[in-house]
C-alpha cells in the first residue's frame, strides 16, 4: 500500500488537509521463563493510516488494501462532513521538513542468542531462575501530507531480565538500545548482571517500616517517575486539565538538579526524526534547573496555546487525531557516583523498580506505586535489610522537589510502559512517604 | 476470513506438532470527546491472523495482517521457524482436549451496525450538555464510545473450528471536580457484549451526572476520620476489585508457574496451594466467561476450549487455577478454557473474565444492622496491588460513615492498606444482590488488554484497618 496514493486520493476527494501514515513492521520477540525459551514471536504485517481534515472536521481511517483504498477514504470523507466542528484542531504542520533520521544500526542483530547471554548473565550470580525478554522492534514509517513526504527506519531492542534467588527473590532490569555500541553496554548481558545483582542481595526479607525515607531509586525505578512527568508535560494533558502540570509554566516544579528533556535524537526506543504531522522533532528542554520551560506540543495545540509545535504529534490511533506526546526522556545526569550517593545515607532506603502507579487524585498529582525487585533498608550509608510489603504513597510534585542528588550515569531504561524510553540516572529523593499493608 | 484460514491451516499443518490459526475481523468505531470538544471519530476495521506453531517443543507465533498468498507463507514459515529455532531451549506441551465444531454469537436487538455516528455523538453531546448546565464544577470531562463487532474463526491442525460474531460497546468517562477544598476525580466503563439496545438499561447519564454530585459532596462535605480498626462494607465496585485483584490475578496459572514473572509479576499461590485456606468459609470467589451480555463473554476460548465457571476460591480455600492449554499440559491437568488473545497480533494466554464473589443472603440494611461503627466504601478511585498479589491498597471515592447502622456523612479518601488473607478473612456477610461494571485487564508483552466484568455483592468485613 501506498501513503502517497492515499493522500492524493484523500485531497482528490475533497479533504482540505491529509496526513496518511504507513507503517512496515517485522519485529521479533523471544520469551523466557525458568531458563527456557517459552516463545518466540514474529510480526510482519502493514498498517496505513489517513488523517483527514474537511470543512474543520476531522477523523482518521484504516486502509486494509489498494483495492479498498479509494471507497474507504470517500467513505472516510463523508463520515467527517458529518461530525461536528473540531475546534481543537488548528491544521496540520504546514512548512517543510528536513528530518533528522533516527542514528541506528540494531536492525540486522540476530537476536536468537541474545537470551542465553542474558540468563548466564544472571547466573552467573548464583540466582536460581531467571525469566525475561528479547525485543527487537524493526519498523520502516513513510509519511505523507500535504506539504511534506518522509521517510524513515526506526529499529531499537529492548532487554528484560527479571532473576529470582533461592527464596524466590527479585531482581530485575530492563533498557533499551538503538545501536550495536548501546547493545553492547546496555543490553542482554548489563541487564542479567544488574537483575542478577539485585536478585542475590535481595535475602532474608523483612516487612517494612511506615515513614518519611530518603529513597536511592535505580535508573529503573526513577524512570517511572520520569515517564509520569513525561506524560503530563502533553499539552493535550494540559489542555484537558488533568495534568498536574497545569498553571505551572515558568514556576518551579522540581528542585534545581532537575533538568528534563524530551530527547528524540539520541539513539533509543523513542527516537525519530519527524513526528505523525510531519514537523521535525527536536530535543525540547521541558524543565530547566526545576522550572517549567514548556510543554510538549503538536501544531494544533501549539497554536491553541500561541506558541510553536516541538515535534510531539503523535497518532491517537488510526490516524483519528493527532495530539502531544513525549517521545523520549532525557534527565541531565548529576555529579556523583551511586554507590557515593548510597554511602551518604543515614537512614533511607534504595530501591530497584516499581509497578502499579495509579493516581487518587492526577491534577494534583497524588499517586502510590509500589516498589519491586529489590527495596533495601539503608543505614549509615550501608544495606542492611531487604524489605517487602512497602508502598510509596506521594505527590510527583513533592518527589519532583525532594531530588537532592543525581548520578552521574544516565541509562537507557525501558520497561513494559511503567518506564518507557527515558535516559535516568540514579536519584536521591529526601522525603518520600512510604505504607505498607497490615 | 474463514476462507483465508482454512487456506493457512492447509500451508502450515503438516510442517509442524501442532499448527493453529486464529484470523479476526474487528470493524470499530469510536468517539472521544474532551470538554465538550468531540477531538477524534473514527470507524473502520482492523483484522490480520495469529498462527502459532510447535515443532519440538518450541513455540513459534507469527502475525500478519498481510493476506495475499506470498505473505501468507512468509508468516507460515516464519512461525514454524521461530519454533524450531527455539526447540533446543525450550519444552512447550499443550494439554490434550476434545475438539469441537460450533459457531456462537450474541444477540443484539439493536445492531451496532445500524446505529448511525451522529446518534452516538448525540448521547455524549447529552452527558456533556447535563455535565456543564449543573453548578458542579466539573473541570475535567473526558467521554468516549467505542463499540466492536469481532468476527473469529479459529481452526487448528487437531480439528478445532470455531467461529464467533461478537458485538461489544463500552462507554468510559473521566471526569475531575475541583473547588478551592481539593480536586475529586472518577472514571468508569460501562460495557457489555450486545447492541445498543443496553444502552439505556446503563443510563450513563444518570450515572456520570450522579457521580458529578457525589464527587463535589465529597469534596465539600467529606470528613477525614481518625485512623482506626473498624467494620467495613465495600460496594459491588470493591468487591469486585478485589475479587480480581487478589483472587483472579494470583490464580492464574502463568503466574504461579513463572511464565509472567518479568512483566506482572507471579503468584503468592504455589502449585501446591490448592486446597489451603485464604478467607473466611463464606466467600466463594468465581471466574465465569459465560456471564450473559458480559464485556468479557465468550462461549469458547482462543484455543477452542469451552468456556464455563470457575471456582477460584471455594468456602475460603484456594479451589482452582485458571488454565490454557500450556499451564494445564505443566500441572497435569486440564485446560479449564482461559486463554484469551485481545487481538489478532497477540497470543493466546491464561486471562480472567467476570471475575466476582458469588452473592449471600444479606441485603445492604441487614449488613448495616450489624455495624456500630464503621465506614460504607461503595466505590474507589485510586488502588494498587503487588506483583505476587499480596499487599493491595483501595481509597474510597464514594464512602459514608455508618453508626448505629446508619449511614451518616460523606467521608473523604478513606484508605484500605492490607494483605490478600486479611482481606478475605475478615469477610463476615455478604449481600444478595449483584452489580457489575466493564473493565480493561492488562497484561503481558506487547501489551494484551482484554474486556472483563468486575463487580458483585456488596460485603462486610470486620475490624479492619482504616486510614486517611
Amino acid at each position: 500500500m501506498d501513503a502517497e496514493k492515499a493522500l492524493r486520493i484523500a485531497l482528490e476527494l475533497g479533504a482540505d488537509e491529509a496526513a496518511a501514515k504507513r507503517m512496515e513492521k517485522d519485529d521479533v520477540q523471544i520469551r523466557f521463563s525458568n531458563n527456557n525459551v517459552d516463545i518466540s514471536n514474529r510480526w510482519l504485517d502493514e498498517s496505513l493510516a489517513v488523517f483527514i481534515a474537511v470543512n474543520g472536521r476531522t477523523t482518521g481511517v484504516e486502509i486494509k488494501n489498494d483495492s479498498e483504498m479509494k471507497e474507504t477514504i470517500e467513505k472516510a470523507i463523508n463520515f467527517a462532513k458529518k461530525l461536528p466542528e473540531n475546534p481543537d484542531f488548528r491544521g496540520l504542520y504546514d512548512k517543510k521538513t528536513v528530518a533528522r533520521a533516527p542514528d541506528t544500526d540494531v536492525g540486522t542483530v540476530d537476536i536468537s542468542e541474545l537470551p542465553e547471554i542474558a540468563m548466564d548473565a544472571a547466573l552467573e550470580h548464583g540466582v536460581k531462575r531467571v525469566s525475561g525478554e528479547i525485543y527487537l522492534s524493526k519498523k520502516k514509517i513513510a509519511l505523507e501530507t500535504n506539504y511534506n513526504s518522509l521517510e524513515e527506519y526506526r529499529y531499537h531492542i529492548i532487554s528484560t531480565v527479571r532473576a529470582f534467588n533461592e527464596e524466590g527473590n527479585p531482581g530485575q532490569a530492563s533498557t533499551h538500545a538503538a545501536t550495536k555500541r548501546e547493545l553492547e553496554e546496555f543490553g542482554p548481558a548489563y541487564v542479567g548482571e544488574q537483575a542478577g545483582r539485585l536478585a542475590v542481595m535481595n535475602r532474608n526479607v523483612k516487612e517494612g517500616r511506615e515513614g518519611k525515607y530518603t529513597i536511592l531509586f535505580e535508573p529503573l525505578c526513577f524512570g517511572s517517575a520520569v515517564t509520569e512527568m513525561g506524560r503530563s508535560l502533553s499539552a493535550f494533558s494540559v489542555d484537558m486539565g488533568s495534568s498536574f502540570f497545569v498553571d505551572k509554566m515558568d514556576k518551579e516544579v522540581g528542585s534545581e538538579m532537575l533538568t528534563l528533556w524530551d530527547d528524540p535524537h539520541t539513539p533509543g526506543a523513542g527516537s525519530r526524526g519527524f513526528d505523525d504531522e510531519g514537523a521535525p522533532t527536536q530535543k525540547t528542554l521541558a524543565i530547566g534547573d526545576g522550572v517549567l520551560k514548556t510543554y510538549l506540543h503538536s501544531n494544533s495545540t501549539a497554536k491553541k496555546m500561541g506558541t510553536e509545535t516541538t515535534g510531539n504529534g503523535a497518532d491517537a490511533g488510526s490516524m483519528a487525531g493527532i495530539n502531544p506526546r513525549y517521545w523520549q526522556m532525557s534527565v541531565k545526569p548529576g555529579k556523583s557516583d551511586w554507590r557515593d550517593m548510597l554511602a551518604g545515607i543515614d537512614k533511607g532506603l534504595y530501591i530497584a523498580n516499581t509497578w502499579y502507579t495509579r493516581y487518587q487524585d492526577h491534577r494534583a498529582g497524588d499517586y502510590s506505586t509500589i516498589p519491586r525487585d529489590g527495596i533495601f533498608y539503608v543505614e549509615n550509608g550501608e544495606i542492611k535489610k531487604a524489605w517487602k510489603g512497602v508502598r510509596i504513597t506521594e505527590n510527583m510534585l513533592n518527589l519532583m522537589q525532594n531530588i537532592r542528588e543525581l548520578g552521574d550515569e544516565v541509562v537507557p531504561v525501558d520497561w513494559w510502559g511503567e518506564t518507557h524510553a527515558v535516559f535516568a540516572p540514579h536519584a536521591l529523593v529526601d522525603n518520600v512517604r512510604i505504607t505498607g499493608a497490615k | 476470513m474463514k476462507t483465508i484460514a482454512e487456506k493457512v491451516l492447509a500451508l502450515g499443518q503438516s510442517k509442524a506438532d501442532y499448527f493453529e490459526v486464529r484470523a479476526e475481523s474487528r470493524k470499530y468505531s469510536v468517539n472521544f470527546m474532551k470538554n465538550g470538544t468531540l477531538t477524534a471519530s473514527t470507524q473502520g476495521e482492523d483484522r490480520g491472523l495469529a498462527i502459532r506453531a510447535i515443532v519440538g517443543g518450541g513455540m513459534g507465533a507469527a502475525y500478519t495482517n498481510r493476506t495475499d498468498e506470498a505473505s501468507l507463507e512468509k508468516a507460515v514459515g516464519a512461525a514454524v521457524e521461530q519454533a524450531k529455532k527455539v526447540s533446543g531451549t525450550s519444552n512447550v506441551r499443550l494439554s490434550d482436549e476434545k475438539t469441537y465444531k460450533d459457531y456462537w454469537t450474541v444477540e443484539q436487538k439493536r445492531k451496532i451496525e445500524d446505529v448511525d455516528n451522529d446518534e452516538k455523538v448525540e448521547y455524549l453531546k447529552e452527558i456533556e450538555q447535563a455535565l456543564t448546565s449543573s453548578k458542579i464544577p466539573a473541570v475535567v470531562r473526558m467521554q468516549v464510545l467505542r463499540d466492536m463487532l469481532t468476527e473469529k474463526h479459529i481452526l487448528t491442525s487437531e480439528g478445532t473450528d470455531i467461529s464467533s460474531l461478537l458485538p461489544q460497546i463500552e462507554y468510559f468517562y473521566f471526569m475531575v471536580v475541583a473547588s478551592e477544598k481539593g480536586n475529586e476525580q472518577a472514571y468508569s466503563q460501562l460495557a457489555w457484549a450486545g447492541g445498543y439496545d443496553r444502552w439505556d438499561d446503563w443510563n450513563p447519564l444518570g450515572r456520570v451526572t450522579d457521580m458529578a454530585s457525589i464527587l463535589f459532596r465529597s469534596i465539600t462535605e467529606g470528613k477525614m476520620l481518625k485512623d482506626g480498626k473498624m467494620d467495613l462494607i465495600v460496594g459491588p465496585e470493591v468487591s469486585g476489585i478485589a475479587a480480581h485483584e487478589s483472587c483472579g490475578h494470583p490464580t492464574e496459572a502463568d503466574r504461579i508457574l513463572g511464565r509472567e514473572a518479568y512483566l506482572a509479576g507471579e503468584s503468592f499461590v504455589k502449585p501446591d496451594m490448592i486446597g489451603q485456606r485464604i478467607g473466611s468459609d463464606i466467600v466463594n470467589v468465581v471466574d465465569d466467561p459465560t456471564v450473559d451480555n458480559s464485556f468479557g463473554y465468550y462461549k469458547y476460548d482462543d484455543e477452542g476450549v469451552p468456556a464455563r465457571r470457575r471456582y477460584l476460591y471455594k468456602n475460603g480455600i484456594i479451589n482452582e487455577f485458571l488454565q490454557n492449554r500450556e499451564t494445564a499440559a505443566m500441572t497435569g491437568t486440564q485446560s479449564n478454557g482461559a486463554a484469551r488473545a485481545s487481538n489478532w497480533d497477540r497470543e493466546p494466554i491464561v486471562r480472567m473474565s467476570t471475575t466476582f464473589v458469588e452473592p449471600g443472603d444479606y441485603t445492604l440494611d441487614e449488613m448495616l444492622e450489624g455495624v456500630k461503627y464503621g465506614i460504607y466504601m461503595k466505590s474507589f478511585t485510586e488502588w494498587n496491588i503487588d506483583d505476587v498479589r499480596y499487599n493491595q491498597k483501595y481509597v474510597g471515592r464514594e464512602a459514608y460513615l455508618i453508626e448505629n447502622g446508619e449511614i451518616k456523612g460523606p467521608v473523604r479518601r478513606p484508605v484500605i492498606e492490607l494483605t490478600t488473607p486479611t482481606f478475605w478473612g475478615a469477610v463476615d456477610a455478604i449481600g444478595k444482590e449483584m452489580d457489575f461494571v466493564g473493565a480493561t485487564c492488562g497484561k503481558s508483552d506487547p501489551e494484551q488488554g482484554v474486556p472483563v466484568w468486575t463487580g458483585g455483592p456488596h460485603m462486610r468485613l470486620r475490624d479492619v484497618r482504616m486510614r486517611w
